[in-house]
């Protein structure tokens, strides 16, 4: 099986620059672990704390991005899990690894404000506005103007959350098996058998949005 | 190998999640199954439309978001006084009153009290003492409903038995029953009791 395996921490990520990696280790700051710098935030060195979020900040909001497309609500909720796992670092157990905790934290708030906003959908139909506003024919259906990540994003959207979630994390952040499980609490095999499923429901769903795509064609 | 099998050794194939021995198993399968070799393919084409959205995204904010992570830190503990870093062990959840479990066992208690005390003798004083069943006394009939099949329902009389009690003397002793004597009653439901 060929690896994948990428670290978790920013400094791994693709789009960070060769010399931004040098400075970062000439200054000493990929040097400290993660243990070392939780440990010390838990005595109250919020400095320490910071340099985690330095570290983590970039590839927790990318990971949040691929759930919404609303860049400043990602934001909010990459601050938010921050914050969070600030607060709870007395409960992190320190003999496991930082980045999957954060991230597991990241993945359920982002889940948390997705059900929230499912839900005032929901209440919006019945509200006057949702009757008042008439349907618009230019924009009948929104997926005529989407690009082709907007429309990945609307698919995934209809695979259920415990299948996308090993999607997002394995095939578009490139984290390894061990490191979905980890982040899912799930067992490796679990996570495998998710990850099969979850392609084959990609695929479906993506071949169903083709095939409405052609048959819309036929009938223009 | 069954197709079923094979295809879902295509869904980790498509990113290079098989085990050695998996793969080898699957190119074995696809060799010999068109029909596999062909959904191969679509699995393929599936996966470059993710890779093609995975290079997609890119942060495009370059800005640090741990200013404003710290600034709320600082907030939250100008809020909450600070315990000093050099006391860790006093930073351990202080043990809090909680004033519903309170309210829950006074509760307990006062209804435990309330059954005890009603099942005690209520008045000593009168000894008051419930015979037995051969001991009650027929007061008459009154009529009871009793629903018929698919009608409005058929009326019948019943005999009524009231429980008789009697003091330290034997003597019977009167039941107060205000509901049935009242006058706003209507007279079918009255009763009236004679000794
Ligand atoms: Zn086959």
């Amino acid at each position: 099986m060929a690896t994948r395996l990428l670290n978790m921490t920013d400094s791994n990520v693709e789009s960070r620059s060769e010399d931004e990696e040098h400075d970062a280790c000439e200054s000493g700051f990929s040097a400290v672990s993660d243990a070392r710098l939780v440990d010390e935030a838990r005595r109250g060195n919020t400095d320490s704390f910071g340099q985690l979020v330095l570290r983590y900040e970039r590839r927790v909001l990318r990971v949040i991005r691929r759930f919404m497309p609303d860049d400043q609500m990602a934001q909010d909720l990459a601050q938010e899990a921050f914050l969070r796992a600030f607060d709870r670092l007395e409960q992190f157990d320190p003999s496991r690894r930082f980045g999957p905790w954060l991230f597991r934290i990241a993945v359920n708030l982002t889940y948390d404000h997705l059900r929230r906003v499912r839900r005032r959908g929901r209440w919006a139909l019945f509200s006057e506005a949702g009757y008042e506003r008439p349907p618009d024919p230019a924009t009948d259906d929104p997926r005529q103007h989407l690009d082709t990540s907007q429309e990945v994003r609307m698919v995934l959207a209809d695979v259920p959350e415990a299948y996308r979630t090993v999607l997002i994390l394995r095939d578009l952040e490139g984290f390894s098996t061990s490191e979905v499980a980890a982040v899912t609490e799930r067992s490796e095999a679990t996570i495998r058998w998710r990850l099969a499923e979850a392609r084959r429901m990609f695929r479906e769903a993506w071949e169903r949005r083709d095939r409405a795509m052609e048959e819309r064609q036929k009938r223009e | 190998m069954k197709c079923s099998d094979a295809r879902h050794l295509i869904h980790l194939a498509a990113g290079d999640d098989n085990l050695p021995d998996e793969e080898q198993a699957l190119a074995e399968h696809l060799h010999s199954c068109a029909d596999c070799r062909s959904y191969s393919a679509g699995m393929t084409d599936a996966m470059q439309v993710l890779q093609k959205f995975r290079h997609d995204t890119t942060v495009v904010d370059e800005v640090s978001i741990w200013p404003d992570v710290e600034r709320r830190i600082r907030e939250r503990r100008t809020a909450r006084p600070a315990v000093p870093a050099e006391a860790p062990d006093r930073r351990q959840p202080k043990r809090q009153f909680h004033g519903g479990v309170v309210a829950l066992c006074a509760c307990s208690l006062v209804l435990a009290f309330i059954t005890i005390v009603q099942s005690l003798p209520v008045n000593d004083a009168m000894n008051v003492q419930m015979l037995s069943p051969d001991f009650r006394v027929n007061v008459g009939t009154v009529p009871r409903l009793q629903p018929g099949a698919g009608q409005a329902g058929s009326v019948s009389s019943a005999p009524v038995f009231v429980p008789v009690m009697t003091d330290s003397a034997g003597r019977p002793v009167m039941i107060p029953q205000p509901l049935q004597q009242s006058p706003s009653a209507r007279p079918a439901d009255r009763q009236t009791h004679s000794f």
